[in-house]
């Protein structure tokens, strides 16, 4: 942690001692830019309606590193997720003002194609969502939607490279034919994280990809994202703590729409400046 | 008056009076159970009038068709090519009976009902996926009803209109461009009952599309697709099996429609594949048939019947099929 | 190889391919809807002139001798009224001298002409030895002439109304010798051969019987059968049976049911071709499937609590359904029946089999009465050559589809004033 965050946060902890929440220009605590950013986002509000889902977040995600993100339901960590890759454009009344950069580039911009955007942010979602196709299909979808392949045996290399980077290729190599909904829960879930990398994204978001899995079959995703972090950023949210403690570097706590506190991993679970950080790490609330 | 009276004191009387039984023997409990059970008989027997129904059905059209039958094989009805009842075609021939090869009436039928699918399945399906898929609120709350207007239409209204308006109209724009289109050609009635139907197919499908979860759209979204692209390659490829079994059932539904092309649809019998020349439909030719003075015994009524059963066989085949599909379809994603 | 710059170059190709996509549904919807438009619009334009009807003024003098005895009303009911107006009307235009001519210039006026100043002179004497004037229903190809619907510049024998009648009747223009009134007869007659005397009444009637004993029907049982199918039935063989019946049943062609109701109530039972009684009870027979699925629908959508608390309470299952399920599942029932009822009041098809088809101009008066249809008349009426009968056809539909959006406003009400969500 560098000296400067830690002096920015303790005036604007007192300031707010009474509710950091009625600041509609509440201030992270923490320091939310990284030196080699993969995405950057800047005062991002997000809107339903008339409601306001977001308030004012800025928060950086780094190059080859696996920012967690962290807080009770309905605190944002979602919406703010599928934001990054304008998951959000499908809904009608949702609005989104700020600015989020991609690698400098403004991703609502005019200049930006939502197709690529989100060729280059790839997704995994809650529940595990295989096509129902077959394992091959599945995973050929993204390569033959780009036209990343130029052969079959092309597409061939990428489906098996996807597959063994997502650690599944030595469980489906006998029947890339067979449905992919047949799969059990967490190999439904990898195989959708082989989808997501067979098409070479920078950044991997992920949204609760536990959630709906057993304990052994968590275990392997966790293993799986660990290895992951070597080639893409990831961003994951996810209510278990422990989890975001075992994955990630860096964490970032939301409350109610708010980015309350971000920071390394370790020193969040230890020593959260917070006190509603504190308050969610020790269990009072969440 | 007496049939009158006798359904009106079983079904209006009988109900009532039950009720207020029912009503006095509140504090008498053997009472009310006696009561009790004379409802819940009522009830079963109610519910039983769908079978005895079916069953009525299937012996009235089985038996006046086996009488047919007797008088005129059931591989002559089956595969023969000429349709003619009104004459004799053989010195030998019993009574009138003319000739009974139903092959050019299936052949009709079937040619109204592929033009007809031809305009309901694209039209229909197309809308369904613009409604679920593309359309904002504002839009889908205007379309949605309106094509519903054109499932509440009497269909005596399409026939009337098919042959008063669409007929005439396709003839006249086609012999401009050189065809020579009767004025009951089978392409005015399949278009028009195609638009019958439309309504029909969408909302089916439209019930089908958006039982394919959410999450599989995400997915597809999530990985850069277009709408498009998910629609053609997740959303309906996944909902194939229930839009098969929505056609079955608007297929089934344009064979045994009757009164559009009674009325825009010809007489005769021609055995034809070309959609400009009038061809005649089995419902067609039940209603022809049946339809003045008849006595009942002759073959030309009792083929009416040979007739009412091919056509129930049939859709009731296809019903039973496209109920099972869309039934197990449904269950997937339960 | 940079991957954003493949994606890239594919991108043209896959957005025209999503625009086309996109095209293709917005045509599918707006070419329903255009046809629904153009369905309606021209039924219209073919249909509001039936609303008005020509007249011509003739003057007409009735002679004691045209009756013979004492001018009673006996005697004045006797008279020739077709003789009197032919007379007239050869006073009135002397030039016609030929039998061709005078043969043309009687159909300027309706047959129906003479009955309606029989009535005139019967309930008022005194026109009896006077000349005066009289309004008189002209005939359907005067009408359609009136209406503009007869191109005079087309040759003379492609039509039915000769070029000399023609002159007469733009004479009788001239001197404000005839003129269009609101058609009353149309919406107080029975059918008739003569379009211009033709009215929907009967069929109107014949409707309104035959929906009648359709709803005493299929609404009881429908209600019983949803009842003991959603409340009592264990879950066995039999019922899945009976099930599986029903959903079948929905998707039979009506005809069939047509079928059926002339093999049983006809031939077997006996009961007289073309009344309303037979046609409301294969209706009946035709609707139960939508009204128990629709009942069933209703009954599932109360709560077990509301079963519970009754069945805690003391209440036998009975009363528990009759007393306290039944009366929350009602206004759902109520609409599924009529949504039924309305299928059954647009359905020809089963009806020209039992032969409600046959041409009937007394207005019934009770369920067994011979009658037909408004539907069937629909049908009768656009297989009639005269010109003059597409404009009834069409008002005719125009009165049908007005009953439907009537019934159809009724479920809306209902469920706005009843609906509730558990």
């Amino acid at each position: 942690m560098n000296q400067t965050a830690i002096e920015d946060a303790k005036p604007i902890e007192r300031n707010n001692s009474d509710d950091p929440l009625n600041d509609p220009n509440y201030k992270t605590v923490g320091e939310v830019t990284v030196p080699n950013a993969a995405m950057t986002t800047k005062n991002v509000d997000v809107y339903y309606g008339d409601k306001q889902a977001i308030y004012n977040v800025s928060l950086d995600v780094g190059k080859n590193e696996v920012l967690a993100m962290i807080g009770p339901s309905g605190c944002g960590k979602s919406t703010f997720l599928r934001c990054l890759n304008r998951m959000n454009d499908t809904i009608d009344i949702c609005r989104i003002e700020g600015d989020i950069r991609l690698d400098g580039e403004d991703i609502y911009s005019r200049n930006m194609d939502v197709v690529l955007l989100r060729a280059r942010v790839g997704m995994v979602f809650q529940k595990p969502n295989p096509f129902p196709k077959s394992v091959y299909d599945n995973v050929a979808y993204g390569v033959n939607l780009h036209g990343l392949s130029r052969s079959k045996s092309d597409l061939d290399d990428i489906v098996e490279d996807a597959l063994k980077r997502a650690g599944l290729w030595d469980e489906v190599s006998d029947r890339l034919n067979q449905p992919g909904t047949g799969l059990s829960g967490g190999q439904q879930q990898r195989l959708c994280i082989a989808r997501a990398i067979a098409i070479s994204p920078e950044i991997i978001l992920m949204d609760e990809p536990c959630s709906a899995l057993d304990p052994i079959a968590t275990a392997k995703i966790e293993e799986l994202i660990d290895e992951l972090s070597k080639h893409y950023s990831i961003c994951i949210v996810t209510h278990s703590m422990q989890q975001a403690a075992r994955v990630s570097q860096r964490t970032a706590y939301f409350h109610l729409g708010k980015l309350i506190e971000v920071g390394a991993t370790d020193i969040i679970f230890t020593n959260p400046s917070h006190r509603l950080t504190e308050g969610y790490i020790t269990g009072r609330f969440g | 008056m007496t049939i009158l009276s006798i359904l009106f004191i079983l079904f209006i009387v009988a109900p009532i009076c039950m009720l207020i039984a029912l009503n006095l023997a509140k504090r008498d409990r053997v009472l009310r159970n006696h009561v009790e059970r004379v409802i819940k008989t009522f009830l079963i027997a109610c519910a039983c009038l769908a079978i005895f129904t079916t069953i009525g059905i299937v012996l009235s059209v089985l038996f006046e068709s086996i009488r047919f039958f007797r008088v005129v094989p059931i591989t002559d009805f089956l595969f023969g090519l000429q349709w003619s009842p009104q004459m004799a075609i053989r010195e030998d021939q019993v009574g009138s009976s003319g000739a009974f090869g139903a092959v050019p009436l299936f052949a009709g039928t079937f040619l109204i009902t592929i033009i007809a699918m031809l305009v309901a399945v694209p039209l229909g399906l197309m809308s369904a996926i613009y409604l679920s898929e593309y359309a904002t609120h504002k839009v889908r709350s205007f379309a949605k009803p309106t094509l519903e207007i054109l499932a509440g239409i009497p269909t005596v209204v399409y026939g009337f209109f098919a042959a008063l308006t669409v007929a005439p109209l396709i003839r006249d724009n086609l012999e401009v461009l050189g065809f020579d289109v009767s004025s009951e050609s089978a392409l005015a009635a399949g278009i028009v009952m195609g638009v019958m139907i439309l309504p029909f197919v969408s909302s089916l499908s439209d019930d089908v599309i958006n039982a394919v979860p959410q999450s599989l759209r995400d997915g597809s979204y999530g990985l850069g697709a277009t709408p498009a692209e998910t629609v053609r390659r997740v959303v309906l490829p996944a909902a194939l099996p229930g839009i098969v079994g929505s056609i079955l059932l608007a297929v089934s539904r344009a064979i045994g429609e009757t009164m559009i092309v009674v009325m825009a649809a010809g007489l005769s019998a021609n055995l034809t594949a070309n959609p400009f020349e009038s061809v005649t439909t089995v419902t067609v030719q039940i209603v022809t048939l049946l339809v003045g003075d008849q006595e009942f015994d002759s073959p030309k009524t009792l083929a009416a019947f040979a007739l009412g059963l091919t056509l129930f066989a049939v859709t009731l085949m296809l019903n039973v099929i496209a109920l099972h599909v869309v039934r197990k379809y449904k269950e997937q994603y339960e | 190889m940079d991957q954003a710059a493949l994606i890239r170059r594919g991108l043209t190709r896959r957005y025209r391919a999503e625009k086309r996509f996109k095209a293709y549904g917005i045509t599918a919807i707006v070419s329903g809807v255009t046809f629904l438009v153009f369905l309606l619009g021209t039924t219209f334009l073919n249909g509001y002139t039936a609303l008005l009807q020509t007249y011509i003024a003739v003057d007409i003098t009735i002679l004691d001798s045209d009756f013979d005895g004492d001018l009673s009303s006996a005697s004045l009911s006797r008279g020739d009224y077709l003789g009197i107006i032919k007379r007239s009307l050869r006073e009135t235009f002397p030039e016609a001298t030929t039998r061709k001519e005078k043969a043309e210039l009687y159909k300027l006026i309706s047959s129906g002409a003479q009955y309606e100043l029989l009535e005139k002179v019967v309930g008022n004497p005194e026109f009896v030895g006077h000349t005066s004037m009289f309004w008189l229903l002209a005939d359907d190809e005067v009408d359609v002439y009136m209406k503009g619907r007869i191109d005079p510049a087309v040759p003379e024998k492609n039509r039915r109304l000769k070029d000399r009648s023609i002159a007469w009747i733009e004479q009788l223009r001239d001197q404000d010798r005839i003129k269009r009134n609101f058609n009353i007869l149309f919406f107080t007659n029975g059918d008739s051969r003569e379009p211009e005397q033709a009215g929907i009444l009967g069929a109107v009637m014949g409707s309104v019987f035959t929906i009648l004993v359709t709803m005493l029907l299929a609404f009881p049982i429908g209600v019983a059968a949803a009842i003991y199918l959603q409340e009592f039935a264990r879950k066995n063989r039999f019922t899945d049976l009976i099930e599986v019946n029903i959903n079948n049943l929905a998707a039979v062609p009506s005809i069939i049911f047509g079928l059926l109701g002339l093999a049983i109530f006809l031939n077997f039972f006996h009961l007289p071709r073309s009344v309303p009684l037979v046609g409301g009870m294969v209706l009946a027979l035709m609707t139960l499937p939508t009204i128990i699925i629709s009942s069933r629908a209703a009954l599932a959508a109360v709560p077990p609590s509301i079963r519970e608390a009754a069945l805690g309470v003391g209440a036998s299952p009975v009363q528990t359904v009759l007393h306290h399920v039944l009366p929350l599942a009602m206004p759902g029932m109520l609409t599924g029946t009529i949504i039924g009822l309305a299928q059954a009041l647009g359905e020809t098809a089963p009806l020209l089999v039992i032969g409600m088809v046959a041409f009937i101009v007394d207005i019934p008066s009770s369920p067994m009465d011979p009658g037909t249809a408004l539907p069937v008349q629909i049908y009768l009426w656009a297989d009639s050559p005269e010109r003059a009968f597409v404009e009834r056809t069409s008002a005719a539909i125009m009165t049908l589809l007005l009953f439907l959006v009537a019934v159809n406003g009724l479920i809306v009400l209902l469920r706005r004033k009843f609906e509730r969500r558990w």
